[in-house]
C-alpha cells in the first residue's frame, strides 16, 4: 500500500482514538462515566502503528491500564468501548470489567501494572505449542518497569524462544512520578540483558513506527523470539482525571510536537476537502455511538448474579 | 475364717451401699469359696468404705473394706494382714461413653468402680443398667432426658412442666393441664419419700426437691410450678429456690377461666376454672386461684396469694402479698387488704384490712342431728 | 498404591490422553524429578509437555493464566505451598478473575499442585497449610485429597475443571496407601455436587452417631486410629472427608452433621480463621436448634511453626487434639 493511504488510513485511526478519548473525559465530566478513565491522548501514534503491524485474525495484544486506543485500533469495536464505559448492557464486558478490564476476540486488558505481561507470555508459549502462527503483542508504559515480574517474564520469554513483541510506551511519568523518581540505568539494556533485541523509536511518525514494526513481528513469527520496542512517547492529558502534576507550559509544549497535529498538516496539504469529511464522520459515528449508548439502561444486577457460578 | 485349703475367695456382693451405716453384727458382704458361700459381718458399727468391688477374686488377708466415724471418710488403704499390697485397683477401664453418662446422671465415678460387678470394662449400658436399679422410677436413655421429636423443635414443642408437690394441688393443676394445648407435664417432686417411683395421673413422681434441678440439667422439664396450695410460705421458698438457680416457672391457667384485656400476670400462678381475670388487672407470681375466685377488672393482687373457691373481689381492690383466703368472701370496691394476713371463710369485706391481720366471720348456724 | 504413586499414575494419564496438558515448574528434569518426585519419569517420556522452569513462581502462574486463556491446560507445581503466597496477585487479580470480568467468555483452567503441611521439620517457611489465606477468593476451586480417595483420580478431576484449580497434597501422606478399607470401619466413598469424591467413614454398624468428625488433606492419616479407638470407647463417630473443600460441599457435610449434631471440624490449618470457622458458622445458619453442641474445631497454635521435633509437634494438630474435641462435643 502507498504510503499515502496508509497514512489516511492511520490518520482516520488515530484521530478517532483522539476524539473517543476526549469524549470520555467530557463524559466523565458530565457524570455519565462511573469510575474513572487514563486516557492515552498523545500516545495515539504507538496503539495504531502497532497493531496495524499484527494479524488480528491469530496475533494476540495484551494491554494495561491505558488501553482504550490499543482495543480500538486492534478491534474497531467502537461501540462496545463506549458501550463499556458508560457501563452499560452493550459493553463489550456487559459493564462487568469497565475501562481497565477489556476482552474481545484477541485482545485482553488489565488493572494490574505489570500483571499483564507475564499472562502475555503465557499466551505467545501457547500459541507456539499450538503452531497457530500467531504472536502476542503487550504494552506496557514506564512505570511497568519497576515491577519485578517483568524481568521474570523477559527471562523466560527469552530462555523459551517465545514469539512476543514488548511493546514499552515511554512517556516519562508514571501517574504522578517522573522517570527520574523511578527508574536507574537505561530502558532498552533491561531487555538486551536478557538477550532481547531491542529497538528505540520517537513514537512521532505513525508511517514509520508502523514499518518498523512490520520488519519486527515479521522477524518475531519467523524465527520465534522475543523483542522489545521502546517508543519515546508523551501523554497530554492527565494520568486520570484531574491529577496531573505537571506544569501547564510543558504540557503544551509538549502539544506542539502532537504527532496528529503533524499527520493532520501534512494531509490537509495533500487533500483539506478529505480531511474535513473524515473528521465530520469520525465525530458523526462517535456522538451517535455515545448518544445511544447513553439511552440503554437494559443492566440489571438480577442478571449479572444469576448468570455467574462463583463455586 | 475362710478354710484352710484356700488362697482365695470371691467377694460376691456388697449387701449394704458404700457410705452407709452399719452395726455392729450387721452383715455387709457375702463371701464365696469353691465350698461355701459366708457371710461377712460387721466387725464394729461405723460407716462402710469399699476398697475392693464386687466380682472380684480376693486374697486371703486381703483387705477388702473398712468401717468409718463418718460416712465421707476415705481411710488410708492400709497393706493387708500378711503384708500383701494390694495394687489391685479399684481402677476397672470405663469407657468414655459411660463416663459421660454416669457424669450427666451425677454419679461418683469411685461408686461405680465399686458397685457395678464383673471384672471387664465398665460400658455405658452397665451405666443406664445401673442408674435403672438405683436411681429413678423412670429410666433415662442415653443423653438423659432426650426426646426423639421434642428435642428437635425447641420452640414449637408444647412447654414441658415440673409440677412441684404431687398431691390434691397437683391433681387440680394436671386436670386443667388435661385441657391445656400448649403445656404437658413431665414430672412430678414431692418430699415425700413413699411417692417417689409412682405415677399421678400417668405423670412420674421421680424425686423430692433435691432432684428439681438434676432433672431440669437432664433437660426433662422446661419450666416448673407449685401445685401446692396450702402453705404459702412453701410456695415463696420454692420461688427462691428456683430463681437461684434459674429454672423458670409458668403460669397454669385453665381454659375456662378468662382472662380479661390488659390483664398483667407474674410467673408460677396456678389459675383453676371459671376463674375472671379482669380486664386492666395485674398479678403478681406465685399465687394459687381456686375456680371461680373474681378478680375485678383495675384490681391487683400481690404474691404467693391463696383463694379457696368463691372469692369476689369487686374493682380496684388491693391485695397485698402472702394473703391467704379461706372460701366464700366478698370484698367491697376500692378496699385495701395488707400483705400477710388471713381471711376467714365467708367474710363480706367492706373496710380496709391492716398488714398481719386475721379476719374471723362469726356466722350464725346450729347443727342439729336429723333423727 | 500409594499417594504419591497414585498422583504420579493420574499425571502420566492425563498427558497421554490429552496433549493440551502441560505440566511445568522447578526441578522437574528427570532423574530428579521433582522435589517430591511426584512428576518422576514423566519429563522424559513427556518432553515436550513436562517443563523445567527458573524460580519464578509469580510469573510462571501469569504464564500459566495466559496458556490456560488460549486453549492448554496447565499443571504448575509451586515446590512448597508458603511459596503461594509469590503467586497470589496472578491468582487473585487475575486468573480467578478473568472469567467473570470479561463476562464468561473466556476460561480459566489452570491447575496449581503444591505439596502443603508440617511434620517434617522444615521449619516456619516450609511447612504451613496456608491454603484458609486463598478460601475468601471467589471463582476459585480448592482440592485436598484424602488417603480415602484415589487421589490421582482427583487430580484428574481437578485438571478437566474448567475452573482456576488448588490441588493441596500434604507432603506426610506422599508414602502412605491410599485406604478404601480399615479394621472396624466401614468406608463409603460419594461424589458431592461438583462431582469430586469424598469419603464418609465410620467405627459404627447401625444407628446413630455420637459425634460427626469433618476433616481433609494431612489430617486424614488420623482418621482411622482415632476412630478405632473412639470405638473402644463406645463412642460413634462419622468422618466425612471431602476432597473439595471450597466451595464446600455443604448439603454432604450438613447431612453427615445432621446425624449426629454434634460436629469436630479438623484442618492442620492455624485454628482461627479458618475453613472450621466458615463450616461451623454455616452449621449454625443452617441447623441451629438442631445441633447439640457448639462446634468445636481443631486447629494449630496461630504461631510460627517451629522446626525443633518436640515444638513442632506442640504446635501441629494431632490425633489427640481430635480425641479431645470429641470429648468435648460430648459433654
Amino acid at each position: 500500500m502507498l504510503t499515502d493511504d496508509l497514512l489516511w488510513m492511520f490518520y482516520h485511526r488515530m484521530f478517532q482514538i483522539r476524539y473517543v478519548e476526549e469524549s470520555f473525559l467530557k463524559l466523565y465530566d458530565r457524570g455519565l462515566i462511573f469510575g474513572t478513565v487514563h486516557t492515552c491522548i498523545g500516545q495515539e501514534v504507538s496503539a495504531v502503528a502497532v497493531t496495524q503491524a499484527l494479524d488480528a485474525g491469530k496475533d494476540i495484544v495484551w494491554s494495561n491500564h491505558r488501553g482504550h486506543g490499543h482495543y480500538l485500533a486492534f478491534t474497531g469495536d467502537l461501540k462496545g468501548l463506549v458501550s463499556e464505559l458508560l457501563g452499560k448492557a452493550s459493553g463489550v464486558c456487559a459493564g462487568i470489567g469497565g475501562s481497565q478490564h477489556l476482552h474481545s476476540r484477541n485482545f485482553y486488558s488489565n488493572g494490574i501494572l505489570g500483571g499483564t505481561i507475564p499472562c502475555a507470555v503465557g499466551c505467545a508459549y501457547a500459541e507456539k505449542y499450538k503452531g497457530s502462527g500467531g504472536i502476542v503483542a503487550v504494552y506496557f508504559g514506564d512505570g511497568a518497569l519497576a515491577e519485578g515480574i517483568v524481568y521474570e517474564s523477559f527471562n523466560i520469554a527469552s530462555l523459551w524462544d517465545l514469539p512476543i513483541l514488548f511493546v514499552l510506551e515511554d512517556n516519562g511519568i508514571a501517574q504522578s512520578t517522573p522517570k527520574q523518581y523511578e527508574h536507574a540505568g537505561e530502558f532498552a539494556a533491561r531487555g538486551e540483558s536478557f538477550g532481547i533485541q531491542t529497538t528505540r523509536m520517537h513514537a512521532s511518525d505513525v508511517v514509520a513506527v508502523y514499518g518498523a514494526s512490520c520488519s519486527m513481528v515479521d522477524e518475531i513469527r519467523r524465527v520465534s523470539r522475543p523483542q522489545l520496542l521502546v517508543l519515546n512517547t508523551h501523554r497530554f492529558a492527565p494520568h486520570s482525571k484531574g491529577d496531573d502534576t505537571r506544569d501547564p507550559k510543558e504540557i503544551l509544549a509538549l502539544r506542539d510536537h502532537d504527532p496528529i497535529g503533524l499527520h493532520r498538516e501534512q494531509l490537509r496539504a495533500c487533500d483539506e476537502e478529505r480531511l474535513d469529511r473524515l473528521e465530520r464522520e469520525v465525530v458523526r459515528q462517535i456522538d451517535a455511538c455515545v448518544a445511544v449508548a447513553i439511552e440503554d439502561d437494559s443492566l440489571k444486577p438480577d442478571w449479572f448474579l444469576a448468570n455467574r457460578d462463583p463455586r | 475364717m475362710v478354710n484352710a485349703n484356700e488362697d482365695s475367695a470371691l467377694l460376691c456382693a456388697w449387701t449394704k451401699p458404700d457410705q452407709s451405716l452399719a452395726s455392729k453384727g450387721e452383715i455387709i458382704a457375702v463371701i464365696e469359696t469353691s465350698k461355701a458361700t459366708i457371710d461377712l459381718e460387721a466387725e464394729d458399727t461405723g460407716y462402710i468404705h469399699i476398697f475392693v468391688h464386687a466380682g472380684t477374686q480376693v486374697m486371703v488377708g486381703e483387705i477388702v473394706g473398712a468401717l468409718c466415724d463418718k460416712p465421707d471418710e476415705v481411710p488410708e488403704r492400709p497393706l493387708s494382714k500378711y503384708g500383701l499390697q494390694n495394687d489391685r485397683s479399684v481402677e476397672r477401664k470405663v469407657t468414655k461413653k459411660a463416663e459421660l453418662a454416669a457424669a450427666k446422671a451425677g454419679l461418683d465415678m469411685k461408686r461405680i468402680q465399686i458397685e457395678i460387678p464383673g471384672a471387664e470394662s465398665i460400658t455405658e449400658a452397665d451405666i443406664i443398667a445401673y442408674m435403672e436399679q438405683h436411681g429413678a422410677g423412670q429410666s433415662i436413655a442415653e443423653g438423659g432426658g432426650c426426646d426423639l421429636v421434642d428435642d428437635s423443635y425447641p420452640r414449637n414443642r408444647q412447654q414441658r412442666l415440673l409440677i412441684i408437690g404431687g398431691g390434691l394441688g397437683a391433681v387440680q393443676v394436671l386436670d386443667s393441664l388435661c385441657r391445656i394445648e400448649h403445656q404437658r407435664a413431665t414430672a412430678i417432686v414431692d418430699d415425700t419419700p413413699d411417692l417417689v417411683g409412682k405415677t399421678l395421673m400417668g405423670v412420674p413422681i421421680l424425686g423430692g426437691q433435691e432432684a428439681i434441678e438434676v432433672l431440669f440439667k437432664k433437660n426433662l422439664f422446661d419450666a416448673a410450678v407449685v401445685s401446692v396450695s396450702t402453705s404459702i410460705a412453701f410456695r415463696q421458698r420454692m420461688d427462691n429456690m428456683l430463681r437461684q438457680v434459674n429454672i423458670p416457672m409458668a403460669n397454669i391457667i385453665d381454659p375456662s377461666a378468662r382472662v380479661q384485656r390488659n390483664a398483667v400476670l407474674g410467673v408460677g400462678n396456678v389459675i383453676l376454672a371459671y376463674c375472671h381475670i379482669g380486664a386492666c388487672t395485674s398479678i403478681g407470681n406465685g399465687n394459687f386461684f381456686s375456680p371461680y375466685v373474681d378478680v375485678e377488672h383495675h384490681c391487683s393482687v400481690g404474691d404467693f396469694c391463696t383463694f379457696g373457691p368463691g372469692v369476689m373481689m369487686s374493682s380496684l381492690v388491693k391485695i397485698g402479698a402472702r394473703v391467704k383466703f379461706g372460701t366464700g368472701i366478698f370484698i367491697e370496691p376500692k378496699l385495701v387488704v395488707g400483705s400477710d394476713s388471713i381471711i376467714g371463710s365467708g367474710a363480706i369485706l367492706t373496710s380496709d384490712i391492716p398488714h398481719n391481720s386475721i379476719v374471723k366471720t362469726k356466722i350464725n348456724y346450729s347443727i342439729r342431728s336429723r333423727d | 498404591m500409594t499417594y504419591l504413586e497414585s498422583l504420579n499414575l493420574g499425571l502420566r494419564e492425563l498427558l497421554e490422553e490429552l496433549p493440551q496438558v502441560v505440566v511445568f515448574g522447578e526441578d522437574l528434569l528427570d532423574p530428579y524429578g521433582g522435589a517430591f518426585k511426584v512428576t518422576r519419569g514423566l519429563q522424559r517420556d513427556f518432553p515436550k509437555q513436562v517443563l523445567t522452569t527458573p524460580i519464578s513462581e509469580a510469573a510462571l502462574t501469569g504464564i500459566a493464566n495466559g496458556m490456560a486463556l488460549r486453549g492448554l491446560r496447565p499443571v504448575l507445581e509451586i515446590m512448597f505451598s508458603d511459596f503461594l503466597a509469590l503467586c497470589m496477585d496472578q491468582i487473585l487479580n487475575h486468573g480467578a478473575k478473568f472469567r467473570t470480568m470479561y463476562n464468561n467468555t473466556v476460561t480459566v483452567p489452570v491447575t496449581i499442585r503444591t505439596p502443603v503441611g508440617g511434620g517434617r521439620g522444615y521449619g516456619p517457611t516450609h511447612s504451613q497449610c496456608i491454603e484458609k489465606l486463598f478460601m475468601g477468593i471467589p471463582e476459585i476451586r480448592i482440592v485436598a485429597p484424602s488417603l480415602f480417595c484415589d487421589a490421582g483420580q482427583v487430580l484428574r478431576h481437578a485438571v478437566l475443571d474448567d475452573k482456576f484449580v488448588l490441588f493441596l497434597e500434604h507432603k506426610l501422606l506422599y508414602t502412605l496407601d491410599l485406604l478404601s478399607a480399615a479394621t472396624g470401619l466401614g468406608v463409603e466413598t460419594v461424589k458431592d455436587e461438583l462431582g469430586y469424591p469424598a469419603a464418609l467413614v465410620r467405627n459404627y454398624d447401625s444407628g446413630y452417631p455420637d459425634v460427626t468428625l469433618i476433616t481433609y488433606g494431612g489430617m486424614t492419616r488420623f482418621v482411622v486410629s482415632v476412630l478405632q479407638r473412639m470405638a473402644e470407647e463406645e463412642i460413634k463417630v462419622l468422618a466425612c472427608v471431602p476432597t473439595l473443600i471450597k466451595p464446600l460441599p455443604f448439603d454432604l457435610l450438613r447431612s453427615a452433621a445432621d446425624r449426629s449434631g454434634r460436629v469436630v471440624v479438623a484442618e492442620e490449618g492455624g485454628l482461627h480463621w479458618g475453613w472450621g470457622a466458615e463450616i461451623a458458622a454455616r452449621m449454625q445458619e443452617s441447623l441451629f436448634g438442631r445441633l447439640r453442641a457448639a462446634v468445636r474445631r481443631v486447629g494449630a497454635v496461630d504461631i510460627v511453626i517451629p522446626a525443633a521435633r518436640t515444638l513442632e509437634r506442640a504446635v501441629l494438630p494431632a490425633d489427640t487434639d481430635i480425641e479431645k474435641a470429641i470429648l468435648e462435643v460430648l459433654k
